[in-house]
C-alpha cells in the first residue's frame, strides 16, 4: 500500500527535520520593527530575523523537478480588517494539483489569508483588500468579480463539520441545485461520486435519506467536503480542518486529501506541522501578517532557509 | 463574622419563606384553576359548542363566539406571525450590529409589556371609529399587534442561535444570502420559530380587552368581518355580568373551554421547547 510507503517516508523526513541544516555561506541580519500589531499580542521589541541564504546545490536539485503550473498567484497582498492590516505583502503561488500548507503560530493571519482566495471577507463590513490574485489572468479580488461563481470554484471546509439540517442526500445535491443541475439521475451520479471521493460513500449509501445531523463528526467533516467536491471546484480551502477530529477521523481525511490532488488543488491551514509534513508538496510559513518563507515541504521541514523557518518547525516558538 | 449556625438558620428562615410564597401563588393559580373546572364542568355541554344563544331562561350555547374566537385568532395570526417572523429574520439577520435593530428589539420587549387594552383602544381610534363600527378586521388587527412583537423576539433568538459557520458554509458553497436564509436558517430553526408562533396564539387566544374596543361582540351568529364578530372571551365577560343564572353558568363553561384549549397550546409549546435542546 503505498499510503504505507508515505507514511513512513514523512517520518523520516521528520526525523531528518530535527537535524540542523547545513550553515550558509552567509548570514544576512535583517531587522525589522514590526508595529503592535494586536491589543493582546503586543509586541514591545523590534524583531530580529536571521536570514540564511540556502546552499546552491539544493536549489539546483529543486529546479530540476517539473514543478506543475500556477494555478493561483498572490502578488502583493494586503488585507486590512478596519484599520486593522492583518496581512502584509503576501506573495505566494499555489500550484496545480497539489497540496499547500500555510502554517504559523496562532494569529498570524492564516485563516485571514485563505479567506481572501473566496472573498468570505466581503460578507462583513469594513474590510479592504490591496494588491492582487490571479487566477486564469484575472485578479479575482477585484470589485466586479462575480462572488457567487468564484465561491463555486473555490470551496470551503471549516473547523468544525457544518452539515446542513437535511438529509445526507440533500446536503451534497444542495450545491448542484444552485448550479441549476436537477436532472434526478445525473444529481444521484453526482451525489454518489463526490460521497466517493470523499471516502464517505460506504458508511452513508445505507442511509441517504436520513438526517445529516445524525453522522458522527468525522463523517460529518467528510460529509462537508463531498458537498463542496459535488459543484466540482478547481479548489478546496481546509482552515485546520481536522483540527476538531479524532485521530482516526483526521487519518482518513488526510488520506483522501492525497487521493484528491489528481482532481483539485487544496490549500490546507493547519497548526499541526505533522500533518502539513505528511500531506502537502508546499508550504508556507506565515508570521505576524507577513509571509517568512514558502518551497517545497521537504525543503521547509529539512533545510529551511529562514532562520525562523528553521526554529519554527523544530517547535521552538508558535 | 457570624457563626455557622446563624448563617444557617438565616437560610432556613429565607428558604422556607420563598417557599411559601411560591405555594402561595401556586396555591391561588390551583385554586383559579379548581374554581373555574367545578364550576365549568357542571354547565359543560355538546350544546355550548354546537347551538346559538337562547333567551336568559336557559338552553343554547355559543357556537358563534367559538368560531368567531376561531377567525379573529385566525386572520390575526396569518398577518401577525408573517410580520413578525420577517422582523425577526431583519433583525437577526440584516440587521445584527445595526444601532436601528438593536432599538427595534428593545421597543419590541417594550411593546410585549404594553397592557393589551392600549392595544385596544388604538386600534380603536385608528379602525373602528373611522370606519363607522365595531368590526372584525379590528379585532384581528388588535390581536395580531399583540402577537407581532412576541413572534418577532422569539423568531430573532431563535435565529440568532443558528450558528454563524453554518451560514458561511452554505455561502461558501455559492449560495446567495436569501437562499441561505430561507433553506438553512430558516430550516434549522423552524421548530423553534413554530414554538415561538404557537406561544403568542396561546397569548391572543385568551385576549379580551382588545376585542372590547374592537370586533365587540354579537348575539347572532356573524363570520362577516365587516360586522362586530362574537367572540368567546368577550362573551364570558357579558355573561359573567349578567343577573341571568342560565348565562352565568354558561360564562363558566366557556371559560373552561378557552382556559383548557390556552392551556394545552402553552403546554404543547412549552414541551416542543425541552425537546428540542
Ligand atoms: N473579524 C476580525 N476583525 C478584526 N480582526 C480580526 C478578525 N479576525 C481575525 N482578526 C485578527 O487578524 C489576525 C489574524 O487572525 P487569523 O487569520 O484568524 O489568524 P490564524 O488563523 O493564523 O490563527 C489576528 O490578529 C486576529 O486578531
Ligand atoms: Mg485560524
Amino acid at each position: 500500500m503505498d499510503k504505507l510507503a508515505r507514511v513512513s517516508e514523512v517520518s523520516q523526513t521528520e526525523v531528518k527535520s530535527e537535524i540542523n541544516p547545513p550553515l550558509g555561506q552567509g548570514l544576512v541580519k535583517v531587522t525589522e520593527t514590526i508595529a503592535k500589531t494586536t491589543a493582546s499580542e503586543p509586541l514591545e521589541t523590534p524583531v530580529t530575523v536571521e536570514v540564511k541564504e540556502s546552499p546552491k546545490p539544493e536549489k539546483a536539485a529543486l529546479e530540476a523537478k517539473p514543478q506543475p503550473p500556477k494555478l493561483l498567484t498572490i502578488e502583493k497582498l494586503n488585507f486590512y480588517f478596519g484599520d486593522h492590516k492583518v496581512l502584509k505583502d503576501v506573495d505566494l503561488p499555489i500550484l496545480e494539483n497539489s497540496i499547500t500548507s500555510l502554517i504559523g503560530p496562532s494569529g498570524c493571519g492564516k485563516t485571514t489569508l485563505l479567506r481572501c482566495f473566496n472573498r468570505m471577507h466581503d460578507l462583513y463590513p469594513n474590510n479592504h483588500y490591496e494588491g492582487k490574485i490571479v487566477m486564469d489572468g484575472r485578479n479575482i479580488l477585484d470589485k466586479g468579480e462575480d462572488l457567487i461563481w468564484l465561491r463555486s470554484r473555490l470551496g470551503m471546509v471549516f473547523q468544525k463539520p457544518t452539515p446542513f439540517p437535511m438529509s445526507v442526500y440533500d446536503n451534497i445535491a444542495y450545491g448542484l441545485k444552485l448550479k441549476k443541475i436537477t436532472n434526478k439521475p445525473l444529481v444521484r451520479e453526482l451525489v454518489e461520486k463526490s460521497l466517493k471521493q470523499a471516502n464517505l460513500w460506504e458508511e452513508v449509501k445505507d442511509r441517504l435519506k436520513e438526517s445529516a445531523l445524525g453522522l458522527s463528526g468525522g463523517q460529518q467533516q467528510r460529509l462537508s467536503i463531498a458537498r463542496s467536491l459535488a459543484v466540482s471546484p478547481a479548489v478546496l480551502l481546509f482552515d485546520e480542518a481536522t483540527s476538531a477530529l479524532d485521530p482516526i477521523s483526521s487519518a482518513k481525511i488526510e488520506e483522501m486529501m492525497v487521493e484528491l490532488k489528481k482532481e483539485v488543488t487544496m490549500v490546507v491551514v493547519t497548526h499541526n506541522m505533522q500533518q502539513a509534513a505528511r500531506i502537502s508538496d508546499y508550504t508556507a510559513l506565515m508570521w505576524l501578517g507577513s509571509l517568512v518563507e514558502y518551497g517545497a515541504t521537504t525543503d521547509i521541514f529539512t533545510r529551511p532557509k529562514m532562520k525562523m523557518t528553521e526554529q519554527y518547525v523544530a517547535g521552538n516558538f508558535g | 463574622m457570624r457563626s455557622h449556625r446563624g448563617r444557617v438558620w438565616t437560610s432556613r428562615v429565607a428558604l422556607t419563606l420563598a417557599t411559601l410564597c411560591a405555594l402561595f401563588g401556586l396555591g391561588l393559580l390551583f385554586l383559579i384553576l379548581y374554581d373555574i373546572a367545578s364550576h365549568g364542568f357542571k354547565s359543560l355541554s355538546l350544546s355550548l359548542l354546537t347551538e346559538d344563544p337562547a333567551g336568559p331562561m336557559g338552553g343554547g350555547g355559543l357556537k358563534g363566539a367559538f368560531l368567531g374566537q376561531g377567525l379573529l385568532t385566525l386572520v390575526a395570526t396569518l398577518v401577525g406571525a408573517p410580520l413578525g417572523i420577517l422582523a425577526g429574520t431583519y433583525l437577526a439577520e440584516y440587521g445584527r450590529d445595526k444601532r436601528f435593530a438593536k432599538m427595534v428589539l428593545n421597543l419590541c420587549d417594550l411593546a410585549m409589556s404594553l397592557p393589551s387594552i392600549v392595544v385596544g383602544i388604538f386600534v380603536y381610534s385608528i379602525l373602528v371609529k373611522p370606519m363607522g363600527g365595531f368590526n372584525g378586521w379590528a379585532g384581528a388587527a388588535a390581536l395580531a399587534i399583540i402577537m407581532i412583537p412576541l413572534v418577532t423576539r422569539t423568531t430573532e433568538s431563535m435565529l440568532a442561535m443558528v450558528p454563524w459557520t453554518l451560514r458561511e458554509a452554505a455561502l461558501a458553497l455559492g449560495s446567495p444570502y436569501y437562499k441561505v436564509i430561507i433553506q438553512i436558517v430558516y430550516r434549522k430553526a423552524a421548530s423553534g420559530i413554530l414554538t415561538g408562533v404557537l406561544l403568542a396564539i396561546a397569548r391572543i387566544a385568551g385576549e379580551t380587552a382588545p376585542l372590547m374596543f374592537t370586533s365587540f361582540n354579537n348575539n347572532y351568529f356573524e363570520l362577516n368581518m365587516n360586522r362586530p364578530v362574537p367572540s368567546i372571551t368577550v362573551s364570558v365577560y357579558q355573561y359573567a355580568g349578567s343577573p341571568y343564572e342560565a348565562w352565568i353558568s354558561q360564562a363558566w363553561a366557556a371559560a373552561l373551554v378557552v382556559t383548557g384549549v390556552v392551556l394545552f397550546l402553552s403546554v404543547l409549546g412549552r414541551l416542543a421547547v425541552k425537546w428540542r435542546s
